[in-house]
């Protein structure tokens, strides 16, 4: 979908008809045997296919593929005896039998991970070649099913279609594997693709920024075992028999090898492979002397690729020089951005009113001719809608008010015509809308209790066995204000950050949520109803740039679905641009230009802290939680982050809450604190308050004996009267 | 009854063979967090060798010594080269390693001698003792007597001598056993040797009492790791447990033919696999992770 | 006797420690201070052989050991007790012990030795066959430093000793550690609880952003107000008073609450 984004140039157009030209023109003049590899090698590609998908992609090892492509295939094999369907409606069936199926071993998949994954496929696999291939109703009798599959058509007339013939087949099985490279491209360049790859990268970050993993786990075994069912009715169709041996746990493992030589997360990589592998076996079978090593060369290069060439094939065009390898990825964009091209020809800009509303009134992007009137724009009372089987979700949006001011400047309008609901802060907003280090200031809140409360959690109690880990802690953050939580190590205060943020479930307790009580929703709910975060441990997806870390963090705003995203429709490439132009402006804001397109490993640490603040503020989560965002940062660097959350919390009205140790950034940074010891709140109050507290210092260095003192404090005795 | 006790009993040697695979997993898996998934060629490649020295001529007891150091060296060649390269890449990377590990072992042996079953012989000879109209073989017999042996003289390892001592530590906390003096890496390779004596051993046994091919055979050890799982993966007594639900699962279901309702599902074929499987996703469902705090936080800066 | 030499210590790309160095004689107790975040527990790390540094030198007994993996440093004599302890949380206490005697099995005096080092704890006398992990916070902290004497180091290095305990455990902790010091063991510690660890030791370095920021007897530094800054932040803390409040409890060691009002004079 990338490349939809592109517009579409007449070199590509030329090259694709060449293109397709070669690759229908050659099988009337190439030898009949070779028909048979071309086919076989679609049939491979597929199948790697799918498990780029699920194993490369989203990260869950499955060694059961080749039960699913014979799913597929009996499946098929049953409808056609028993209903006698013809082909081509055959083929969603068996993709759809495969991909329930393969849904149901991810339920499996939700509650175990990574090894024992591994091992439940496989258990799967083994479980579906002694019993359920032999079942007589699936499988049919003596271990082979049939399917005698009708020629659609008269004989010698023009749509005469018999799939036994090898041509015919062809022709087929081109089509279904261009239908899926394109689908499975458009999906990796969407949300959904996105999505993956953060559950992927990192499930508890991706959680945070709004994504169900559930779902998206679920989904993507659904989604392969489709496309695996779909190459198992192939193959039974063109065959009109199917075999149990060919669906054994072992053509499981040979399929991986060839996920896995394709270079796994690669397309292009998967197909490669599959041409690789179908040669090397027609090879190994025409030449006499090799026969029998086939099997032993597939694993060696599963070997092979694992220790010393983890990029597989796909690795291959990074090695060749920068023009081929630009030519290489030019030519696959081309047939993407053909269609895309094509669509756009005829396109007429809609009335973006009838988009999904978002506070801006008028899509995510800032593009002159679209924007509405103001008039318009008041009418609408803009609400944010995300819309979910859970109901409406009114999704808060901090980043739109800067986006509301760029736009009230282009138009000449004050911000509040376009906004009518702009929090207390925006009277102390800067006009600029750019990150100039060192313009923040503290500023002057209107006092605490006149401020309305963005996050309560109210007596948080969390025990894990018989350990009490945090004992009856309150917590507020009001409107426009920066939190602060400390206290000594060990004290319970990851515990409660986590507790509010809904990574651990308290024992009792309540936390709410701009009013809503958020205490028995998951994390990714949290962050759809406004809370963001940030972790200490750095929870960026590695395999991704800065850019689509970003652009990741747009999941909340993008109401798009599946399949539009499957089919790159043209609401989804236009939410896909409005979703880059509001991850554009916020590198704009922060001055990510120079690192936007640069993969994060390999950055420098305290960009990456920078980074995942970035990122949290792109989700325009109005409160955002950021857990030691100072740890790892030297002296200047740890200036520098104070410096851009003061800002934040002015120009974007960001509420935030900090964990920290570094009490003398914490103090420097924050309206009010909350100090933990011993899983207890020892105090809380204004930062000159706190570091005043004798409680609090005796805490942190800690000196015996002053037990008494301390409850005297709690209790509200004046420091003097000791 | 009668019948469902007799099958009962006739599972025993399947429980002696599912407890040496499990025990050599779950030794495997404590020492370095990985699953095996070539345990089972871990198993079939002693059981070629040793058959291959037999028909050369040694005799049975070299042959099987050989076959069970053949066990020993692929355990610690696999540790090498799979297992600790590709630890810094990730846990994922090792598995898929073993898989590696298990489409060589079954290419290289179906190269070298052929798909075709073999059947080597048993070190016990081939006499029955029968129970009524069923039958316990020699060889089934003594697969149970060197398990329970076999069994005893690990955890006699693992208690009283210092190798064990040390491996028990380096599996409960690497870090800490470095800094005792222990070379974690060195009680790794160990531990892989070691599973892979357990599996040669378990592999000799059991090809002489059913049958060897390159295909099948390596299969017959994924009711162990069902087995490993039910008992938790990290305790031995826990992977015996596990083998003798397991092995009594398998053994039980053919015995259930008579049973009402069931008789008829369980009499089909692959039923007690279909059992096992079932058991197997429940336990897992039961055990599994759920997304949690503890994921966020390892060892952190300070 | 141990003696580290401008260390720079990496994790990834992000530098830990920057040209840190120290030194501890035989028989002294010095202790290492600072913020989280600070290195405190790198630098542990780094002597103990966990970590590599990417450059400098570490020596011990004029034996150069920096880069050595850790089952080698501790048969040289230094023994380390990490942060969170690192029991081997499934195995009986005296299997803790018995690892913790590893370098020395050969020896066969494990008996006498565990005796010994079980007669400044003998609470573990009651639990030794009991799993390390069902034990409570203070035994747990008091079976990783028995652990740590079974290899009878020269060098004992204990890593946030006070984490997540009661101050009244502490104390006792403190103490017997004094005492352990007295036979002969030298003693690297980190230690959040600043107070508590200058009280204890000969000499300490604080420990600000990877770089070693003050190194002093401990006694000068339980008067430092530079010291408190470190900590606290320097613009509104009362520094004075909080130095006073630190100086009065120099007359006391022992948490039984009459400290506070017996040497509260000037504050």
């Amino acid at each position: 979908m990338t490349q939809a984004l592109a517009r579409g140039s007449n070199a590509r157009i030329v090259l694709l008809v060449a293109a397709a030209f070669i690759l229908v023109g050659w099988i009337w003049v190439a030898p009949f045997s070779l028909l048979g590899t071309a086919n076989l090698s679609m049939t491979y590609a597929l199948v790697a296919i799918s498990l780029v998908v699920l194993t490369g992609w989203v990260g869950q090892i499955s060694l059961a593929h080749a039960s699913f492509v014979g799913i597929g295939a009996f499946v098929t094999g049953v409808v056609t005896r028993s209903w006698s369907l013809p082909f081509p409606l055959t083929l969603p069936v068996a993709g759809l039998a495969a991909g329930g199926v393969a849904a149901l071993l991810g339920v499996v998949a939700l509650r175990v991970r990574g090894l024992y994954l591994a091992v439940a496929t496989l258990i799967f696999a083994w479980m579906a070649q002694e019993y359920l291939f032999n079942q007589p109703w699936l499988a049919g009798t003596g271990g082979s099913a049939e399917a005698p599959a009708r020629a659609i058509g008269v004989k010698g007339a023009f749509p005469y279609l018999n799939f036994v013939e090898r041509r015919t087949f062809y022709f087929v099985l081109l089509t279904v594997l261009a239908a899926a490279v394109l689908g499975s491209a458009n999906l990796r360049d969407s949300k959904t693709g996105r999505a993956w790859f953060a559950v992927k990268g990192s499930e508890i970050a991706a959680a945070s920024l709004g994504i169900d993993v559930t779902r998206y786990k679920l989904l993507a075994f659904a989604v392969s075992g489709f496309i695996a069912g779909v190459a198992g009715n192939l193959v039974i169709t063109h065959q009109q028999v199917a075999t149990t041996s060919s669906f054994a746990p072992n053509v499981s493992l040979f399929y991986l090898a060839i996920a896995v030589v394709g270079g796994l997360t690669s397309l292009p990589g998967a197909v490669a492979s599959g041409v690789l592998f179908a040669s090397l076996e027609e090879l190994f079978y025409r030449v006499e002397a090799l026969s029998g090593f086939l099997e032993i060369v597939s694993a060696g290069l599963l070997a092979v690729v694992l220790l010393f060439f983890p990029a597989g094939l796909s690795g291959i065009p990074s090695r060749l020089d920068a023009p081929a390898r630009v030519v290489g990825r030019w030519l696959l964009a081309a047939p993407t951005s053909i269609l895309a091209a094509w669509r756009a020809r005829g396109h007429v800009p809609t009335d973006r009113s009838e988009e999904m509303p978002d506070a801006l009134a008028g899509g995510g992007g800032v593009d002159d001719a679209a924007v509405p009137s103001p008039a318009t724009a008041t009418a609408h009372q803009p609400r944010l809608r995300v819309p979910s089987r859970r109901g409406p979700v009114n999704t808060p949006d901090a980043l739109a008010q800067t986006l509301v001011k760029v736009t009230a400047e282009a138009m000449g309008v004050v911000p509040e015509q376009l906004q009518p609901n702009a929090p207390v802060v925006a009277a102390h907003a800067t006009p600029a809308v750019h990150y100039e280090p060192g313009t923040a200031t503290k500023i002057d809140l209107p006092p605490r209790p006149e401020r309305p409360i963005v996050l309560a959690a109210r007596d948080i109690t969390v025990r894990f066995g018989g350990l009490t880990a945090v004992d009856t802690a309150q917590l507020e953050v009001r409107q426009g204000e920066i939190v602060g939580l400390i206290g000594p190590n060990g004290a319970g205060k990851t515990t409660l950050f986590n507790a509010i943020s809904g990574l651990n479930e308290p024992t009792s307790g309540t936390v709410e949520l701009f009013g809503n009580d958020v205490t028995n929703l998951p994390v990714h709910e949290r962050a759809r109803r406004g809370m963001g975060r940030t972790f200490q441990m750095i929870q960026l997806f590695p395999q991704l740039s800065v850019f689509e870390n970003l652009l990741v963090a747009t999941h909340v705003r993008n109401a798009t679905g599946f399949v539009g995203h499957l089919t790159a429709s043209w609401g989804a490439v236009e939410k896909e641009r409005a979703s880059r132009e509001r991850v554009r402006h916020v590198v704009d804001i922060l001055n990510l230009q120079d690192v936007a397109h640069r993969p994060v490993t390999g950055l420098p640490f305290g960009v990456l802290r920078l980074v995942e603040v970035a990122r949290a503020l792109v989700t325009g989560a109005p409160f955002v939680m950021l857990d030691e965002p100072a740890s790892g940062l030297d002296n200047a660097e740890t200036d520098r982050l104070t410096d851009l959350l003061l800002w934040v919390r002015q120009s974007l009205g960001v509420a935030l809450l900090v964990i920290e140790h570094d009490v003398k950034m914490v103090t420097g940074l924050t309206d009010y604190m909350y100090v933990i010891e011993r899983g207890r709140p020892i105090a809380d109050g204004t930062p000159a308050e706190v570091q005043r507290n004798e409680a609090v210092i005796a805490a942190y260095l800690g000196k015996p004996g002053k037990a008494e003192d301390r409850e005297l404090v709690a209790a509200g005795a004046p420091a003097e009267d000791r | 009854m009668i019948f469902f006790l007799t099958q009962l009993v006739l599972a025993t040697p399947l429980v002696a063979a599912y407890a040496l695979f499990a025990l050599g997993i779950v030794l495997i898996y404590r020492a370095s967090r990985v699953l095996n998934l070539a345990h089972g060629v871990m198993a079939m490649v002693p059981a070629y060798v040793s058959f291959r020295l037999r028909e050369l001529g040694l005799p049975m007891p070299v042959a099987i010594l050989l076959g069970v150091a053949s066990g020993a060296a692929l355990g610690a060649a696999v540790e090498a080269v799979f297992v600790r390269r590709l630890r810094k890449v990730s846990p994922t990377a090792q598995t898929v390693g073993t898989v590696a590990v298990y489409g060589l072992g079954v290419a290289v042996i179906a190269r070298v001698f052929g798909t075709t079953p073999v059947r080597p012989e048993s070190a016990f000879g081939d006499g029955e003792i029968l129970f009524g109209s069923a039958g316990i073989s020699h060889g089934q017999i003594g697969l149970i007597v060197v398990a329970c042996i076999l069994t005893a003289l690990l955890f006699a390892l693992f208690r009283f001598t210092s190798l064990g001592l040390a491996m028990r530590g380096s599996a409960s906390n690497r870090t800490a056993a470095a800094l005792m003096g222990v070379n974690p890496d060195r009680t790794t390779a160990v531990a892989w040797m070691m599973g892979g004596a357990l599996a040669a051993v378990a592999g000799i046994m059991l090809s002489s009492v059913s049958t060897l091919d390159p295909f099948g055979f390596p299969l017959q050890a994924l009711p162990a790791f069902v087995a490993a799982l039910i008992g938790g993966l990290g305790s031995m007594p826990g992977a015996l447990a596990g083998s003798l639900v397991v092995g009594l699962t398998i053994g039980a279901v053919p015995g259930l033919t008579n049973a009402p309702i069931i008789g008829g599902f369980v009499s089909s074929i692959g039923a007690s696999q279909a059992v096992l499987a079932v058991v197997a996703f429940v336990v897992m469902a039961m055990r599994g992770e759920k997304l949690s705090a503890s994921n966020v936080r390892s060892a952190g800066l300070s | 006797m141990l003696e580290v030499s401008g260390i720079d210590v990496f994790y990834g790309p992000i530098q830990a420690l920057r040209g840190v160095s120290l030194r501890v004689e035989p028989g002294e107790m010095v202790a290492l201070v600072g913020a989280n975040g600070a290195g405190k527990t790198t630098t542990l790390r780094t002597v103990s052989g966990l970590l590599a540094p990417a450059s400098g030198q570490i020596r011990f007994d004029g034996k150069s050991i920096d880069g050595q993996p850790p089952w080698e440093v501790v048969s040289a004599g230094i023994a380390h007790l990490p942060e969170g302890r690192e029991l081997f949380a499934d195995m009986s206490v005296v299997d803790n012990l018995r690892l913790g005697n590893w370098t020395l099995r050969r020896k066969r005096e494990f008996r006498k030795r565990m005796d010994r080092v079980m007669d400044h704890f003998p609470i573990l006398r009651e639990r030794s066959s009991q799993a390390a992990g069902t034990l409570s916070g203070g035994e747990q902290q008091m079976l990783g430093v028995a652990r740590a004497l079974m290899s009878t180091p020269r060098l004992l290095v204990v890593d946030e000793l006070s984490l997540g305990l009661a101050p009244k455990i502490v104390a006792q902790l403190f103490e017997i550690l004094d005492e352990v010091n007295a036979e002969g063991t030298s003693v690297l510690l980190v230690e959040q609880f600043v107070h508590m660890a200058l009280e204890h030791t000969d000499r300490a370095y604080v420990l600000v952003k990877g770089e070693v920021a003050l190194e002093d007897e401990s006694r000068e530094l339980l008067r430092s107000p530079e010291l408190m800054a470190a900590y606290l932040g320097e613009a509104e803390v009362d520094v004075a008073d909080a130095a006073d409040a630190a100086d009065g409890e120099l007359a006391t060691s022992h948490a039984n609450g009459k400290a506070r009002h017996g040497a509260e004079s000037d504050a």
